[in-house]
């Protein structure tokens, strides 16, 4: 029980004219070590939500536990949180302001008073990881590529060695060759390394591709938890509130319409490819004969 | 913090003194400043105040809103005031203390810092209630477009702060998204050694800097490709143009000025 | 209608020991693109194409070769402003394209810029923001408004110069779905409606199935140039350049390289599920021929 989210209601602007229910009864609950993808229109309320689990946003009521406790508790040590606490921004290369690509990776670890040989040792062990390689720990964070940026700055917060990592839009605006290094990259922090993942995503195909449970956000509220699986199987509830379902969810489901007999709660395009070609032969063997 | 600060933000109720041509409050507002401080008694105050009650009677900004807007500035008038009051030499004594005196012209001049320093932020407050930024950019530019002969490039000038006024909520938003983001990476600003708490703020300012830069890199290439090449031979979607009501309230202008200062001066 | 021959962007780099670097971003193209067609252009970061694009519209002038854009060598400054009211360019980040704070206003600035008369500044501001469906906006502020809006009052500040083709450079990257939508519906509109050109760069592969012909760009060079069938024929090329198809095209190579007999070109869900219906019913006819 790594994070419970209790009765969350955030207001935007609090106290002025512009004030503005944000968040409204928000229950989750992120368990240890498990992968939970977060979907939602922009505005719904996704990014608002990810700001509190490491206390940046203060909610107008209910609470967040940390591994059974308050962090909105007075003397609750924020610092503590945050290095517990992974939290990657979208567009995180915005971030980097130091003069080498080491030093940045540096400030996280330091700041949460690991000791200098320490900061070392994790900086260069998240680079490693991220896949940035030792000639680069020299230049300038500036120089580098669109997707070393991006890897860089998540280095910045795999250095402080969390063991929860939210990731808000990691791979916006990246190719598909950037965008999957970083996929795998976190498919592999949670398999191999057993962090557990809160990854917000536009990408219907990236969520149900490596998330095991997935929370819908709409107009600040929980619309539906559950399995891929279950989530996309209300395909149609989603396209109402402005979202959609893999294209392989549709595929499967008028296949069936058209009298195929396929599984519709398949989501990936592998496992598609595998129902499909069963269906195809067994169509083709049975009625052939 | 910073959203609180409501002065100076336009304040739409469609009235009259919204439409009117924006050089016409340039002027305005600059003459009332003006008239306020050629003042050496109180009879200017009074005309000063009359039509300063009319400008936001029609404008229909509410009383309670242009009060709320000074509060932030109140501390100042009070320091100021302090200062006159306690440190005005004169032979008036009204009240003394051992080292402290204050006279007759202390409280004068404080009780006048105050009501100017009053007058002349509502006034400026009243033309920033009524017009957008753009209005005032636009009136500004043609207002001082002849001093283009002179080689000034006015057009440059004004584009320049119209876009600056487009960029700032946008640079706000960023401000706040990397404070939370160094935040998450454990930075300081208000705990811990100065040290640390300047290499927070750098954190900030660096990521901040890069993000206007290449903001700035891009919208330039943006207009580029839009054609933009200098104010010369431009036309204007909105051209500003005179009607009978700005002419009015230029008159309007002119008798207020002969009116307060002639009861400031001489009365 | 856009013509170059042997185009090369090239520029030199000062390292820090000295040294020059060279890099050809440009190499050697052979551009041919007849008036009213949809262009995608498709590469991984890197492979010149945001070069390619900012040729286009002069903002960049080869270093060796010759572009001409209706007849008009880029390369030639009395040329540049024509050549930017012909071919209007909507950029990646919506916020940094945006000039005035007031839509109408943006959607005026070439038109401003141009010299052209008020009136007529009204009129066709008016006209195009209605085009892209955003006429209701007029006086809103910009910064109230969605990625995917924000793009549609780019389109209708470059629509408003009449041009004949629109540049999209990665306009739909920071965009959510529904966004990306918004732009390439409001793209196809003008292509299909207005018959302007429009050459679309983009990472995503399921933008260009509407196209008339895909350009794959590698290394600086044009790899690939053919219709969407054409391009989409084979997964494993694509991948090589780094690129992903869409789901659907996926999953069609891969039934076809499993042995099913799949001869239609399959770009969308919908062209698989008809396939696949086809499918079905070849074998349910040839089960009943067989049966009589």
């Amino acid at each position: 029980m790594a994070i419970v989210i209790k009765d969350l209601n955030y207001i935007y602007g609090a106290g002025t004219v512009f004030e503005k229910q944000g968040l409204k009864d928000i229950n989750l609950t992120i368990e240890d070590g498990e992968f939970i993808g977060i979907i939602g229109r922009t505005g719904s309320g996704k990014s608002t939500l990810i700001q509190h689990l490491n206390g940046l946003n203060v909610p107008a009521s209910g609470t967040i536990l940390y591994n059974g406790e308050d962090i909105y508790k007075k003397g609750y040590s924020k610092k503590k949180l945050r290095s517990k606490v992974g939290l990657v921004f979208q567009y995180p290369e915005y971030q980097l302001f130091e003069t080498t690509v080491l030093s940045d990776v540096r400030f996280g670890p330091k700041n949460i008073g690991m000791s200098a040989e320490e900061a070392d040792r994790s900086a260069k062990e998240a680079l490693s990881m991220v896949g940035i390689h030792e000639d680069m720990y020299n230049a300038s964070p500036f120089e580098l590529s669109g997707g070393e940026k991006r890897r860089a700055a998540i280095a910045g917060v795999l250095a402080m060695k969390p063991e929860v990592l939210v990731l808000d839009e990691p791979t916006a605006g990246l190719d598909p060759k950037g965008k999957n290094e970083i996929l795998e990259l976190i498919d592999k922090l949670h398999k191999n390394d057993g962090v557990t993942i809160v990854l917000v995503s536009h990408s219907m195909e990236d969520v149900a591709k490596y998330a095991e449970r997935i929370a819908v956000i709409n107009d600040g509220e929980i619309f539906a938890c559950g399995t891929p699986r279950e989530i996309f199987s209300r395909y149609k509830e989603l396209e109402k509130i402005g979202l959609s379902a893999p294209q392989t969810v549709y595929l499967l489901n008028e296949l069936k319409s058209i009298g195929y007999d396929v599984d519709t709660g398949i989501i990936t395009p592998d496992e598609a490819v595998k129902e499909i070609l069963m269906h195809t032969a067994q169509t083709a063997y049975t009625e052939g004969i | 913090m910073l959203r609180d600060i409501t002065i100076g933000q336009y304040y739409p109720t469609g009235s009259v003194i919204h439409k009117l041509d924006p050089r016409v409050k340039l002027a305005g507002t600059f003459l009332f400043i003006i008239s306020i401080f050629t003042f050496k008694n109180y009879p200017g105050y009074i005309v000063s105040l009359i039509y300063l009650g009319m400008v936001i009677f029609i404008s229909k900004v509410p009383l309670k809103h242009i009060l709320k807007g000074i509060k932030p500035i109140i501390f100042l008038m009070v320091f100021t005031a302090v200062i006159h009051l306690f440190f005005t030499s004169g032979d008036d004594i009204l009240f003394e203390f051992y080292a402290v005196k204050i006279t007759y012209a202390g409280l004068k001049k404080a009780v006048f810092i105050i009501v100017r320093l009053l007058f002349l932020i509502t006034g400026s407050a009243i033309m920033t209630y009524t017009t957008t930024p753009n209005q005032l950019t636009e009136g500004i530019e043609k207002a001082f477009g002849p001093l283009n002969k002179a080689h000034i490039p006015v057009h440059e000038f004004a584009l320049m702060m119209s876009i600056a006024l487009r960029f700032i909520p946008i640079l706000m938003e960023e401000a706040d998204k990397i404070i939370k983001a160094q935040s998450s990476r454990g930075a300081d600003f208000e705990e811990g050694n100065i040290i640390k708490r300047i290499s927070g703020i750098v954190s900030i300012l660096i990521p901040l800097l890069v993000s206007a830069m290449e903001r700035a890199k891009d919208l330039a290439l943006a207009m580029d490709a839009r054609c933009y090449h200098g104010g010369e031979g431009r036309t204007k979607m909105k051209p500003l143009r005179y009607t009978a009501k700005d002419y009015i309230s230029y008159g309007i202008i002119l008798v207020y000025m002969v009116t307060s200062v002639a009861a400031g001066r001489f009365i | 209608m856009i013509k170059s021959e042997k185009l090369v962007y090239e520029y030199t780099r000062n390292t820090d020991d000295g040294s020059e670097i060279r890099s050809k971003v440009l190499d050697g193209l052979d551009i041919d693109i007849k008036d009213g067609q949809f262009i995608s252009i498709v590469g991984h970061n890197g492979s010149g194409k945001s070069t390619l694009a900012r040729h286009l519209n002069a903002l960049l002038t080869p270093t060796g070769g010759t572009l001409w854009v209706n007849g008009l060598d880029t390369s030639d400054e009395n040329n540049t402003l024509l050549i930017r009211q012909n071919t209007g360019m909507v950029f990646q980040n919506p916020d940094n394209q945006i000039v005035a704070n007031v839509v109408e206003e943006d959607v005026a600035f070439a038109l401003e810029n141009t010299g052209v008369p008020t009136g007529e500044i009204w009129r066709r501001v008016e006209k195009s923001l209605a085009t892209v469906g955003m006429l209701k906006y007029r006086s809103t502020a910009p910064n109230h408004l969605s990625g995917g809006q924000k793009q549609r009052v780019a389109i209708a500040g470059v629509l408003a110069m009449k041009p004949k083709c629109i540049v999209l450079d990665e306009s739909t990257a920071m965009l959510d779905p529904g966004g990306r939508k918004e732009v390439i519906e409001a793209v196809r509109e003008l292509n299909e409606k207005e018959n302007i050109n429009i050459i679309l760069i983009t990472h995503y592969m399921e933008e260009t199935i509407y196209s008339d012909r895909i350009f794959v760009m590698n290394k600086g060079k044009i790899v690939m140039d053919g219709m969407p069938e054409c391009i989409f024929s084979d997964v494993s090329v694509l991948e090589k350049y780094n690129l992903e198809a869409p789901p659907a095209v996926y999953i069609a190579d891969r039934l076809k390289k499993a042995g099913l007999n799949i001869k239609k070109s399959v770009l969308s869900t919908q062209d698989l599920v008809s396939v696949l219906a086809e499918y079905k019913k070849g074998v349910n006819n040839g089960n009943s021929n067989k049966g009589s």
